[in-house]
C-alpha cells in the first residue's frame, strides 16, 4: 500500500510576524491590478458599438482598454496565486471579477439577452404559468419541463412580468453559482491551494461553450457539479476501504487505485444517508429538466463506483432506474415520435463526427477563423491536461477519480449527435477536471520516495545479496586486481596522450561548453518550472493565452446573437397585431421571438423548406408561403418576417440558403400582390398575407405539399456555437 | 424581487443543509443553493404534474418545508452535540 503523497507546502513568508498595517498595505497592493482592471473594464465597455461587429464577433469591436483590463486582472491573479495559501480572499475577488468581466460583457454592452433560445425558454415558462398544466405534445421541452416549472415559480414569487427579466444577467448569475460547487469538487481532489484556484481560473477562462445562459443545461450543470462535489468529498473510500475485498478489487489493483490526496472527512452514517438523499433529489430534478446531463452523471458515477472511488455502490443502479422511469412513463410521447431517430444514431461514429465537427467547419472566412481558433483552444487545453495527468500519475498522485470524470463524458459522443452540439457538451462536462490537470502541468511534483517502487540500485543490491554464489568470490577478487592494474596502465597512457593532445582538447572543450550553454538554455525549461517564480510565469502566460483565446471563441457568434432594438420592435409589433393561430414565416428561425403565447402561433421556415430534394426555387418557395399564410376561416392571416439577424446568419454560417437566393426571394415578396408591407425599420420588415385566391406562379416542382408539411413542423436547431 | 430571490435561492436548502451534519460551514453553503433550487424545482414538478400548481400553494409548500427543515436541523444538531459529548 502506497501512502498518499504529502503535499509540499510552498515556502512562504510568515504573515504572523508581519505588522497588520504592512499586511493590509501589501494586500491592497496585490488588489491594485484587479481594481484598475475593473475600472478600465467598466469605462471601456460603454464604448462598445455592437452594430459594428464583423464575423469575428464581439472581439472585432472590443476596445484596447478592455483587453488591457483582462491582462491586468490576470496579472493580479497570478501574483496572488503564488501566495495562494495566504491570500485566499484575494484570489476569490479576482475570480469574481473575472466572472463579471468575462460573462457580463454582452449583458453590459447590449442590456438585452443574447441569442434566440433564451426568448423561447421565457415563452415556455410563460406558457406553463398561464396554463398550469403540462402538454407534452407541444415539443420536446415539455417532456423535460422541470427547469421551466422552477423558473415559473421564481417568476411568480419575484413578481416580474416574465422570465426575460432574469435572462440578461443569467449567465453571470449561473457562473457565480458554479463557483462554490466547483471549489468543493477541486478541494476534494487536492489540498494544494494553488492547484485549487488555478483550476478555478482555467475553468472560467476556458469556458467558451456558452451553455450557461437561462437554460436547463445551466441549471443541470450546477446540480451536476454539486453531485460530483458531494460524492468526491463525502462518499469516497478511505485507505482501509480500498484494502477491502470486492469484485472490483483486482481491477483497482491493476489501475493502482489508491486513497485520494485530500482526506475524506469523518462523517456519521446518518450524514452519509442525508448526503445520498440530497444526491438522489438533485438527480431526480436533473432527470426531469434535461435530456443529456443525467446520462453524463450516470456514466461518471458508474466509473467512480467501478474504480472504487465512490462508496455508494448502488447509486448508479438507482440513477438508471430513475432515468428509465422518466423516459418510459413521462417522456414517452417524445420517445414514441422520435425513437427511430434517437436509436439510429447510436454507435455511428461517422455520423457523430460529421455532425459535430465536419459540418460545423463552414461559413464566411472570418467565421472559419473563429472555428479553427475554438478547435485550437480546446485541443490545446486537452493536450495540456494530458501532460498534467501524466505528470501527476508519474508522481504517484491518486487522481483516478478526476481522470475518470475527465474521460467518461467522451462516451456520450457515439450515443447521439445532439443536433451537432454533443462535442461541445462533452467539453463542458469535462472542463472542471481538464482544468485541474491542465493546471497541474505547471505545479511542481515534489514527492517523497515511494517504498513501492525500488530503484535499479536497490534491485542490484538484492540480486548481489541473494544470487552471488560463493565460488565466484575468488574469481571476482582476481578480476578486481587485474582491473586495478589495467586502470594504472590506462592512466599512464592517457596522461601521455593528454599532454600530446592538450591544445586540441582545450579547443574541443571550449566548443563543447558553448554547445552546452545553448543546449541548457533550451532544455532547462522543465527543470525551471519547478521553481515557484518560473512556474507562476509559465502558468500566467498560459492562462493569459487561454483567456485571450476564449474571448473570440465564446463571443464569435455575437454578431448573430445580438438583436437590435429595431428587431425587438418588429417582433413586438407582430405580437400586437397577429391574431392567435397565425402562421409566421421567416428565412431562418433566428429571431428574438416565442417569448409569449408559446403554442398559439405556427412557424414556417425557408431554411427547412430548402433542405427538400430538389430544393424549391425562390418563386416556388414564395408560392408555398402564399398558400400557407392565406387567411381562411379558422386560419388568420400569416406574416413573413425578414430581419437583419437572419441575413447575418446566412452570411456567417453559409449553408443551402445563399444571399442571392434570399435577395431574389425578398424581391419577389416585395413585388407580390398577395403580400403587403405592414411594418418596416432599417433592421426588419414584416409582410402580411392579404386575403385572396391568387397563388402567383403555378408550382411545377416535383416536391409535394406533404413533404413540405413534414418539414414545416420541424424547427431545425439553430447553430449554437 | 431581491427577497424572493433570496428565499428561493437560499432558504429551503439552508434549512435542510444544517441537518445533514456535514460539519463544514463551507460545504453547507455550497449545498444550500443547489439544494434550494432543486427543492423549488422538485415541488413545482410535483404540483404541476398533480395539476394543482399555483404561486400561493407553491410558496406555502416551500415555507412548510423550510420550517420542517429548520426543526430537523435543530434536533439533528442537538443529537450531534450529544454524540460529541
Amino acid at each position: 500500500m502506497v501512502s498518499a503523497p504529502t503535499e509540499v507546502q510552498p515556502v512562504l513568508e510568515p504573515s504572523e510576524n508581519r505588522p497588520p498595517r504592512a499586511l493590509i498595505v501589501r494586500h491592497l497592493c496585490l488588489l491594485a491590478p484587479a481594481a484598475a482592471a475593473a475600472v478600465l473594464w467598466a469605462w471601456s465597455v460603454s464604448g462598445i458599438h455592437l452594430r459594428a461587429m464583423n464575423d469575428l464577433g464581439l472581439v472585432s469591436v472590443l476596445p484596447w482598454p478592455t483587453w488591457l483590463a483582462f491582462a491586468l486582472l490576470t496579472l493580479g491573479f497570478i501574483v496572488c496565486w503564488r501566495r495562494a495559501d495566504q491570500a485566499t480572499w484575494l484570489l476569490l475577488v479576482h475570480v469574481l471579477l473575472l466572472i463579471v468581466m468575462l460573462y457580463g460583457l454582452p449583458a453590459l454592452a447590449s442590456h438585452e439577452p443574447s441569442g434566440p433560445v433564451v426568448y423561447r425558454h421565457a415563452g415556455i415558462t410563460g406558457d406553463l404559468i398561464q396554463n398550469r398544466v403540462v402538454d407534452p405534445r407541444i415539443d420536446a421541452y415539455f417532456n423535460w419541463p422541470g427547469f421551466f416549472m422552477g423558473l415559473g415559480t421564481l417568476v411568480k414569487l419575484a413578481g416580474v412580468p416574465s422570465a426575460l427579466s432574469f435572462a440578461t444577467w443569467a449567465t453571470v448569475a449561473f457562473n457565480l453559482l458554479f463557483l462554490p460547487p466547483l471549489l468543493l469538487v477541486v478541494r476534494a481532489l487536492t489540498r494544494d491551494p494553488r492547484l485549487v484556484w488555478g483550476t478555478v481560473w482555467v475553468f472560467y477562462a476556458a469556458n467558451w461553450i456558452n451553455q450557461d445562459y437561462l437554460a436547463p443545461q445551466s441549471f443541470a450543470y450546477l446540480l451536476y457539479l454539486t453531485i460530483m462535489g458531494l460524492l468526491l468529498t463525502y462518499l469516497r473510500p478511505s485507505a482501509t476501504d480500498l484494502e477491502r475485498g470486492g469484485r472490483l478489487r483486482r481491477f483497482r489493483q491493476v489501475l493502482r487505485v489508491r486513497a485520494a490526496e485530500a482526506q475524506v472527512p469523518p462523517v456519521s452514517r446518518s450524514t452519509v444517508a442525508g448526503i445520498l438523499a440530497v444526491v438522489v433529489l438533485l438527480y431526480a430534478v436533473i432527470v426531469a429538466s434535461h435530456q443529456l446531463t443525467p446520462f453524463a452523471i450516470l456514466i461518471g458515477v458508474l466509473a467512480l463506483v467501478a474504480l472504487g472511488e465512490c462508496t455508494a455502490r448502488g447509486l448508479p443502479l438507482l440513477m438508471g432506474v430513475m432515468l428509465t422511469l422518466w423516459v418510459t412513463f413521462v417522456a414517452r410521447g417524445y420517445l414514441a415520435g422520435h425513437f427511430t431517430h434517437l436509436v439510429s444514431g447510436v454507435g455511428d461514429i461517422n455520423a457523430a463526427t460529421s455532425s459535430n465537427l465536419t459540418a460545423r467547419i463552414s461559413g464566411s472566412p472570418l467565421h472559419l477563423l473563429v472555428i479553427r481558433e475554438r478547435l485550437l483552444l480546446s485541443g490545446g487545453l486537452w493536450l495540456l491536461a494530458l501532460l498534467g495527468a501524466i505528470r501527476r500519475f508519474r508522481s504517484r498522485y491518486a487522481d483516478h477519480a478526476a481522470a475518470a470524470l475527465a474521460l467518461t463524458p467522451l462516451l456520450l459522443f457515439p450515443l447521439q449527435a445532439y443536433g451537432g452540439e454533443m462535442l461541445m457538451r462533452i467539453y463542458f462536462f469535462m472542463l472542471p477536471f481538464v482544468a485541474f490537470f491542465a493546471t497541474a502541468a505547471f505545479l511542481p511534483a515534489r514527492l517523497p520516495p515511494s517504498p513501492a517502487r525500488a530503484g535499479p540500485q536497490d534491485l542490484l543490491a538484492v540480486w548481489s545479496e541473494r544470487a552471488r554464489p560463493r565460488e565466484f568470490v575468488m574469481v571476482w577478487s582476481e578480476r578486481a586486481r587485474l582491473r586495478a592494474r589495467l586502470r594504472d596502465f590506462l592512466v599512464v597512457w592517457f596522461e601521455r596522450a593528454r599532454l600530446r593532445a592538450l591544445p586540441v582538447v582545450w579547443s574541443a572543450r571550449a566548443r563543447l561548453r558553448d554547445l552546452q550553454a545553448v543546449w541548457s538554455a533550451r532544455a532547462r525549461l522543465p527543470a525551471a518550472l519547478r521553481g515557484s517564480v518560473a512556474a507562476a510565469a509559465a502558468f500566467g502566460v498560459t492562462v493569459t493565452a487561454v483567456l485571450a483565446a476564449c474571448l473570440p471563441a465564446r463571443y464569435g457568434n455575437e454578431r448573430i446573437d445580438y438583436f437590435t432594438p429595431g428587431e425587438h420592435a418588429a417582433i413586438s409589433f407582430l405580437y400586437a397585431h397577429a391574431r392567435p393561430g397565425s402562421t409566421f414565416a421567416f428565412e431562418q428561425p433566428y429571431l428574438p421571438w416565442k417569448y409569449q403565447e408559446y403554442e398559439l402561433y405556427h412557424a414556417r421556415s425557408l431554411a427547412a423548406m430548402i433542405t427538400q430534394r430538389p430544393p424549391p426555387s425562390p418563386a416556388q418557395a414564395l408560392n408555398w408561403f402564399s398558400r400557407e399564410l392565406m387567411p381562411a376561416p379558422g386560419n388568420p392571416a400569416g406574416f413573413v418576417i425578414l430581419t437583419r439577424s437572419q441575413h447575418i446568419y446566412v452570411h456567417t454560417f453559409g449553408g443551402p440558403l445563399s444571399r442571392g437566393y434570399l435577395g431574389t426571394f425578398e424581391r419577389l415578396l416585395a413585388a407580390s400582390p398577395n403580400f403587403a408591407l405592414v411594418y418596416s425599420n432599417p433592421d426588419a420588415k414584416i409582410y402580411e398575407r392579404l386575403p385572396g385566391v391568387s397563388h402567383g406562379c403555378k408550382v411545377v416542382a416535383p416536391w409535394n405539399r406533404h413533404s413540405l408539411r413534414g418539414c414545416a413542423g420541424h424547427t431545425p436547431r439553430h447553430r449554437d456555437r | 424581487m431581491a427577497a424572493a430571490l433570496w428565499f428561493v435561492l437560499v432558504c429551503p436548502g439552508a434549512s435542510l443543509a444544517g441537518g445533514l451534519g456535514l460539519r463544514d460551514r463551507f460545504a453547507e453553503w455550497v449545498v444550500a443553493v443547489p439544494l434550494s433550487l432543486a427543492v423549488v424545482a422538485g415541488t413545482s414538478i410535483i404540483l404541476f404534474y398533480g395539476g394543482v400548481w399555483s404561486p400561493g400553494r407553491e410558496f406555502g409548500l416551500l415555507l412548510g418545508l423550510c420550517l420542517a427543515g429548520l426543526t430537523w436541523s435543530h434536533f439533528a444538531s442537538r443529537e450531534d452535540v450529544k454524540g460529541d459529548a
